[in-house]
């Protein structure tokens, strides 16, 4: 994305609603950038868990932990 | 007297202002910010706040507003007893302050809502926990629309954190000079080149600093057909923010007095005494309301505290201020607020028409003042002269406790070992003729196996 498009890009939703402060329009281009960034962080972060568990499911076939067995009809 | 007047912090918000009628602090909401308050209300993320103890409860009432051609509701917060500014605020209760911050805005996107500032003046110290005071902070959340608030946060919590952590815990001062925060220009330049390696502080701070640097003042063609800070984006950077104000760290050592417990000059049954003697003051005068100046870690101040009158305790030292702020935390007490104050030069009014941050005096009086081993520092270590310091106390409040150190002091004579004794006046016969002037002396006890004496006296 070349710069002008980005600046168009962010500055758009800002009009209305009840804000009053000025956002700077550094912090505003920075936010995108960080947003890119740290929101794929984020995500990894939040289902570290489930990744770390799926990873090691597929190598030992384990079951997740609280996961129960379940009775299938013979 | 606070009187049927506007409150003058409020003025920039247009949703929305403070008042004051018959001594009562209202708020009132203008039409504009009508659908938003309506929506705080409906979605439940007030009283989610509430019950968190996130922000201040307040009533609807049926109060007429201040101006009426505005209003859209009145409500009538909860008062605060003291209203206190982030420079006066150890480090430990900045960070708890930009803390709640971050968890507020993430519990209003839940809700969706997101905070449309983020001002450390609307955090203040309520029952022993910062909260939010300003209940017009929330706008609806657009998915895609940047966090407005950023910079503010940026500016008022992180940069003077960082700076206090990596540099001098005595950069909180900063505050007092940039209203709006520190400029993150000015912040970048100050920290240590190390922090380019700390990756929130490379974005936040310095990053920052030169993209506020490359694009200010840039006229912008807007266009309404994207948007980039998705929900997820904009929880990332919120938890990057949260991790590196939690990284964050400073430790009182050994500054000027937070190591007085081990130092000071009493031995048990002195101190044993000196504390009954200020209980029984207390119990005599019975005041809704105490500042302790010179309060150090808060020992005496507690004594006021633990019996349910509002404190607040002032000191110099930043580390005293901060140790006594955790050990507040540590007993959930409720009723003491430990502040950073220079008693030379106590907090000024600040701000547009020198009438936003309200000087010291003005914030109030106390129903009685605690002024313990702190009369020889002003005399002796600052040169002020009884008289001044009698006046200046005689100001504040009409009941004060006050001890007088004498010149065979350890602690005087410390304070005279590295200069020339100029004070022929500082006697004990002395102090009591010039306070007598201001104050009726009502008791007044030598503490045991002292030569220190303690005094209730009274504002003529």
């Amino acid at each position: 994305m070349n710069g002008m498009l980005f600046v168009k890009v962010i500055f758009s939703p800002l009009k209305g609603n009840n804000a009053y402060l000025d956002p700077g329009s550094g912090s505003l281009i920075l936010q995108s950038i960080l947003a890119a960034l740290l929101g794929g962080l984020f995500i990894l972060r939040s289902n570290w868990k489930k990744i770390k568990d799926g990873v090691v499911n597929l190598f030992t076939g384990q079951r997740e932990e609280g996961e129960e067995e379940v009775d299938e009809p013979k | 007297m606070n009187q049927n007047k506007r409150e003058s912090a409020s003025f920039r918000d247009p949703s929305g202002f403070l008042f004051w009628r018959e001594g009562v602090l209202f708020r009132q909401i203008n039409q504009t910010y009508k659908d938003n308050y309506s929506l705080l209300i409906k979605s439940g993320l007030y009283q989610s706040l509430v019950d968190d103890g996130l922000l201040i409860p307040h009533e609807e009432v049926n109060t007429e507003p201040y101006e009426p051609e505005k209003a859209y509701r009145v409500i009538c917060p909860e008062r605060i007893p003291f209203i206190s500014y982030p420079y006066e605020w150890s480090f430990g209760q900045l960070k708890d302050a930009a803390l709640i911050t971050l968890a507020i805005q993430k519990h209003s996107l839940d809700f969706g809502m997101t905070l449309k500032d983020s001002s450390a003046y609307n955090i203040q110290f309520w029952r022993g926990k910062p909260i939010l005071i300003d209940s017009l902070s929330f706008e609806k959340y657009e998915d895609g629309k940047p966090w407005i608030a950023y910079r503010q946060f940026c500016q008022h919590f992180l940069a003077p954190l960082a700076l206090m952590s990596y540099r001098d815990v005595r950069l909180s001062q900063l505050l007092r000079t940039h209203i709006d925060g520190i400029p993150l220009d000015l912040a970048s330049k100050l920290l240590p080149f190390r922090t380019h390696f700390n990756f929130p502080l490379l974005t936040h701070i310095h990053l920052h600093a030169i993209t506020q640097k490359r694009y200010a003042g840039k006229k912008i063609d807007l266009d309404s057909s994207n948007r980039v800070v998705n929900k997820t984006g904009m929880l990332g950077i919120i938890s990057s923010l949260e991790s590196i104000i939690r990284q964050l760290n400073w430790n009182p050592e050994e500054t000027e007095w937070a190591d007085y417990d081990s130092t000071h000059n009493y031995t048990d049954a002195s101190f044993k005494h000196k504390k009954l003697i200020v209980k029984t003051y207390l119990e005599r005068v019975s005041p809704e309301t105490v500042w302790d100046l010179g309060a150090n870690t808060g020992v005496f101040s507690r004594l006021a505290s633990q019996q349910m009158i509002n404190t607040v305790a002032f000191d110099i030292d930043p580390g005293a201020v901060e140790l006594n702020y955790r050990k507040s935390v540590a007993g959930n007490e409720k009723y003491l607020v430990p502040l950073i104050l220079d008693m030379t030069n106590p907090s000024p009014d600040l701000g547009w028409h020198n009438q936003e941050r309200r000087s010291l005096i003005k914030r109030g009086s106390p129903d009685l003042l605690l002024a313990l081993a702190l009369v020889h520092h002003l005399v002796i270590a600052n040169n002020i002269s009884f008289d001044y310091v009698a006046r200046f106390m005689a100001d504040l409040s009409h009941w004060l406790i006050i001890e007088f150190v004498p010149k065979e002091d350890p602690q005087t004579q410390r304070l005279l070992s590295s200069r020339e004794d100029i004070f022929v006046d500082y006697s004990q016969k002395s102090f009591e003729k010039v306070f007598g002037i201001y104050f009726q002396i009502e008791d007044s006890v030598v503490i045991k196996n002292t030569k220190r004496k303690l005094y209730l006296m009274k504002k003529i």
